[in-house]
């Protein structure tokens, strides 16, 4: 009988365009944000982060790297996968002792230069504030999140993130000056994104993100007595 | 009395042993010459009148101070800073040695223990390594004043609550307290010579000589040296300070200080009377674009000796602007101070003075160790016990100098 030929090249015909589908589907793509706040400023240090339903597991290569070079910390803020360690090199000639007090994470380094301390591994997700405490002006903030898809924006604003495919995201932004983390501040209520490959989305903040003068958060070369 | 052999001997010593006992043990300083166009006046260093501390030309050594800073445990330092002088006369000794604690915070509130010899943070013009300027290279009249007769040797106790981003809190603010013994005789060199204008800082265990007036050469006040050993203790009573510190962002910074000896007045032994000395202070440091700062002090307090035989009020303020292009710093500092007469029962000893300065700084960074500059400096200013010795009230002076400043 005919019949059973009709249902193999009808499988073939299937697989083919599954195929084709499914390559579609889970292509990489890049896909960018750019984040003003109410006085339509870009905002720099946002993190974004993208929570799928199918997250990848972290990713061990990346390198997570919080520095001190001239008494600052670099980068200001830092976002971490959970379950990833960041290493804190100090570039400096001179000593500092980097803590935190976080419920997140309670730690204490003392970095004499070039430095090897033994990476740190942040298991709850939050906000870490880290300070130093020779150095009391030096901050730095960790912000350990539950999705692989993160990044922070430049100071223009724009961040561009690495997804493994397109469609439904559930979308977070955070900053060091937004006072409730848990708190919505995007004009629209945005929480979910449909990411697209070479697509940039804009996002307006219902805060202003004053960034002040030079002076405001520049090192003082002089220290006190 | 230490020579400038035994300097480099310390100095070796420390660098040769510091490294075993401490972890992350430093030395620092600064060797400075300046070629200096006095003011012909004698300076009170000499036993003059003169408000500056040169009164000859030539090339002196002007800075020469070593800063010893090492780690004890994690949160235990220590910070020594020896000096050598050349004025009046060749010696070393230490200006400051103290301990500081400073536990790793556990809230937003920090605190801090500090203890042994070491200034008050009263202002933001000596920030620079040894309590040095890094503006003018000759201290305002108030600092001045500090650097001679003003050192804790005692406790002092802070606590902060600092400012963060991530609550929107711009603010910081600490309280300190300091208990003390010592610095009895301090205010004896406002009484008669009144404010002055230089960079030196009195030696823990050294004399500050002024003019030998009269008036402390016949009774009632014959008891009274012509030089202040001016860190003694000599009536066993605690003196005590309070502070606080406001900062906005790291823009603009403000600071009070109520500074209170509580010397009995009536001690007097060795030549040396206590001097009750108390005063407030209040700085301000402003800092509106990232090229530009602005400092302004203002203190004013009182000072009494025996019984209501010298009893005088003080105030002086200055503002200071300074400008950093690259390598270069631009200061220009007003100075004005004066002391005045509270009824005392001596109208024939007058203390009253008053005065102007100012202050004009250019400085040069060749590199990291080397710093050339220039400062020019005018005073214009009376002070009335000159014509105890039949000179003018009026002193006006003035100073040019080149400066050549290594950092080790």
């Amino acid at each position: 009988m005919n019949t059973s030929r009709i249902p193999l090249s009808f499988i073939f015909l299937a697989i083919t365009l599954l195929g084709i589908v499914e390559t579609t589907h889970a292509a990489p793509i890049s896909t960018s944000f750019t984040i003003f706040d109410a006085e339509n400023t870009p905002v720099k240090d946002a993190v974004i982060q993208l929570i799928s339903k199918n997250p990848t597991p972290p990713s061990t290569t990346r390198k997570n790297e919080l520095s001190q070079k001239d008494k600052q910390f670099t980068p200001f803020v830092l976002p971490i996968q959970r379950g990833t360690s960041i290493v804190f090199p100090n570039y400096d000639d001179i000593q500092h002792h980097v803590y935190s007090f976080s419920g997140i994470k309670k730690f204490e380094l003392k970095l004499s230069k070039d430095s090897k301390a033994n990476p740190i591994t942040f298991e709850k997700p939050g906000i870490v504030p880290v300070g130093c405490n020779i150095h009391d002006w030096m901050l730095a903030y960790i912000y350990v999140v539950d999705t692989p898809y993160f990044s922070t924006t430049n100071s223009n604003g724009s961040a561009t993130l690495s997804l493994p495919s397109d469609g439904e995201y559930l979308i977070k932004i955070w900053h060091p000056r937004l006072p409730d983390e848990n708190v919505n501040y995007t004009k629209e209520g945005i929480t979910k994104i449909v990411a697209k490959d070479g697509t940039t989305k804009v996002i307006a903040l219902n805060l202003t993100i004053s960034t002040g003068s030079d002076a405001d958060e520049d090192i003082d070369e002089f220290e006190d007595y | 009395m230490i020579s400038r052999h035994h300097f480099c001997v310390i100095v070796s010593l420390m660098l040769t042993y510091s490294p075993s006992a401490f972890s992350d043990a430093k030395i620092s300083g600064i060797v400075q010459l300046s070629a200096i166009g006095a003011d012909s006046e004698e300076s009170f260093i000499d036993g003059g009148t003169g408000r500056l501390l040169y009164n000859d030309d030539g090339i002196h050594l002007s800075q020469m101070f070593f800063v010893f800073s090492g780690d004890i445990t994690d949160t235990l330092s220590t910070q020594i800073v020896g000096n050598h002088t050349q004025t009046p006369e060749s010696r070393t000794g230490l200006t400051q040695a103290f301990l500081r604690y400073k536990p790793i915070p556990t809230s937003n509130y920090h605190w801090e223990a500090k203890a042994g010899s070491f200034y008050p943070a009263l202002s933001f013009e000596n920030v620079d390594i040894g309590w040095t300027s890094p503006f003018a290279y000759t201290n305002s009249a108030i600092n001045t004043w500090i650097g001679e007769e003003i050192r804790i040797n005692g406790l002092e106790l802070s606590l902060s609550r600092k400012g963060n981003r991530r609550n929107n809190i711009p603010h910081s603010f600490s309280a300190l307290l300091g208990v003390y013994k010592g610095n009895d005789p301090a205010g004896t060199v406002l009484a008669w010579r009144g404010f002055a204008l230089h960079d030196k800082q009195t030696q823990l265990n050294e004399n500050l000589p002024f003019a030998n007036y009269p008036s402390i050469q016949t009774p009632p006040l014959e008891q009274q040296n012509d030089y202040v050993d001016v860190f003694r203790e000599e009536d066993d009573r605690y003196g005590f300070y309070v502070g606080g510190h406001w900062n906005y962002k790291r823009k603009s910074k403000l600071r009070y200080y109520y500074y209170d000896n509580q010397a009995d007045p009536l001690r007097v032994s060795s030549g040396q009377y206590a001097w009750h000395t108390k005063f407030h202070s209040v700085s301000w440091l402003y800092r509106p674009i990232k090229n530009w700062r602005f400092i302004s002090q203002y203190l004013t307090g009182t000072t009494l000796m025996g019984p209501n035989a010298v009893y005088l009020g003080y105030e002086s303020y200055y503002v200071l602007a300074s400008y950093k292009q690259k390598k270069h710093r631009l200061t220009t500092r007003i100075d004005r101070f004066g002391t005045f007469n509270k009824n005392d029962i001596l109208p024939e000893d007058d203390n009253r003075s008053q005065g102007t300065a100012l202050t004009l700084t250019w400085r040069y960074a060749i590199d990291k160790s080397w710093q050339i500059g220039a400062e020019w400096t005018k005073i214009e200013s009376t002070q009335n016990s000159r014509e105890q010795f039949g000179k003018d009230k009026a002193l006006n002076q003035e100073q040019f100098m080149l400066i050549l400043q290594l950092r080790y």
